[in-house]
């Protein structure tokens, strides 16, 4: 008999995180052009409303520029920086799925960055948000 | 209606193109500074009501650690001149080994020296690092994309067609982008593991840098990170700790709790810089 863990290993993963991830692919792919170096992206499924929120570690004078990408599920994906005592130090102020936000800290040390699926199109339950870090 | 001049609209328009992002100083549940920024299409919402406390409840490691490369950026910024590409040399890692965690280790340092020496390193160095690396990949079971991909980087390595440029960004997408989804082939084991060779190496040579430099602000700046030091060190006493060879656990351990110790203090010195340096050395000489 299958368990519900057994499922949950097998379900594939929500079909829009490969649009997401083509997404942020190109977004990375514009930024190298630019001349920015990439530290990491990752992908993930939240449900309308939720949120993810990803440590780091930020190097002192480094020009961090965060990227997001949501499927076309998504309607507003909200993209904030927040330091070590949980003040928002940077923020996108759009209001699309290609949200992006610079920030150059000022001194090395752990910081978030929290990615929302703040709105959604048409009343979706899910959609799936690709999130970079670039650096230069 | 008096129609607005050239010169308003040129504000005007500037205004709309600096509309996109902000950096508030100040937190965003004391005042958001979009109240003074020009009022977009639509509002964007509030930033969540995140304290420290529900953030680190919250908080996903997956892209915690810093890069090599970002490492030799952060110490040039700190003003340390000393390139790092001359401190790795030619360097090489042995990649044989039955252990498996022991290997991804392993080719997360070769993969650290490569980035480093990317700009410097003789073409025939760079491809026996990339040989190193696919052997690495090849034995961790990474699947055949990261093996054609890095087959690809070498034979335009090989025949000049691809620059030390587009070779540092075709590195820093395999340490960014393609090796922390290798978790669905090789296991999720496996991504930090790479990750914790490429970062102690890294901080084995920016602390020589330091040290040659003789630069105390930047050991203050660079060396202090607990929270990747923690970050392994949890993996190491949970996870890791029955996989790797006992001296190899037992020192990594001594290691990186030293590397979270420092960060406690105020300053660092350059002396603080050369206890890291012998203490990562000892770690890489274990592999």
């Amino acid at each position: 008999m299958l368990t519900l863990a057994t499922l949950l290993l097998v379900a594939p993963a929500h079909a829009g995180e490969d649009d997401a991830r083509t997404c942020i692919q190109a977004k990375v792919h514009q930024a190298r052009a630019e001349g920015w170096s990439v530290r990491t992206r990752t992908t993930s499924t939240l449900q309308a409303g939720a949120l993810d929120v990803y440590a780091m570690t930020l190097q002192a004078g480094i020009q961090y520029r965060f990227i997001a990408c949501g499927d076309t599920s998504v309607a507003d994906v909200g993209l904030y920086v927040y330091d070590g005592e949980g003040r928002v130090v940077a923020r996108d102020l759009s209001v699309d799925r290609e949200p992006h936000t610079d920030y150059t800290p000022p001194a090395t040390g752990r910081y978030y960055v929290v990615v929302q699926a703040v709105s959604m199109v048409g009343g979706a339950a899910t959609g799936a948000i690709s999130t970079a870090v670039t650096y230069k | 209606m008096r129609p607005l001049s050239p010169s308003m609209l040129t504000l005007a328009a500037a205004l709309v193109a600096c509309s996109g992002t902000e950096t508030p100083d100040a937190p965003a549940q004391s005042g958001p500074a979009a109240a003074e920024a020009p009022q977009p299409a639509a509002q964007p919402p509030e930033p969540p009501a995140l304290d420290k406390d529900a953030l680190e409840a919250q908080a996903k490691d997956v892209i915690l650690v810093p890069s090599p490369s970002e490492m030799q950026d952060a110490l040039a910024e700190a003003g340390v001149a000393q390139g790092l590409s001359a401190l790795v040399g030619d360097r090489s890692v042995r990649m044989e080994s039955d252990n498996p965690d022991v290997v991804a280790v392993r080719t997360g340092v070769v993969l650290a020296y490569a980035l480093l020496t990317v700009k410097e390193a003789d073409t025939a160095t760079l491809l026996k690092r990339l040989d190193d690396i696919k052997a690495g990949m090849t034995a961790l079971g990474a699947g055949t994309d990261i093996n054609a991909t890095i087959d690809d980087i070498k034979g335009r390595l090989s025949s000049d067609s691809l620059s030390r440029d587009d070779l540092l960004a075709e590195l820093d997408e395999i340490h960014g982008a393609i090796i922390p989804e290798i978790e669905y082939e090789a296991g999720a084991r496996v991504v930090p593991l790479i990750q914790a060779g490429s970062w102690l190496a890294g901080v084995n040579v920016v602390a020589e840098a330091i040290v040659q430099a003789d630069n105390a602000t930047a050991a203050t700046r660079l060396l202090r990170q607990p929270e990747v030091a923690d970050y392994f060190l949890q993996y190491v006493r949970t996870e890791g700790s029955d996989k790797a060879p006992p001296e190899v656990i037992g020192r990594l351990e001594q290691t990186l709790t030293h590397l979270k110790e420092l960060a406690t203090r105020p300053e660092l010195t350059v002396d603080d810089a050369k206890d890291v340096k012998a203490r990562t050395d000892n770690v890489l000489a274990l592999l």
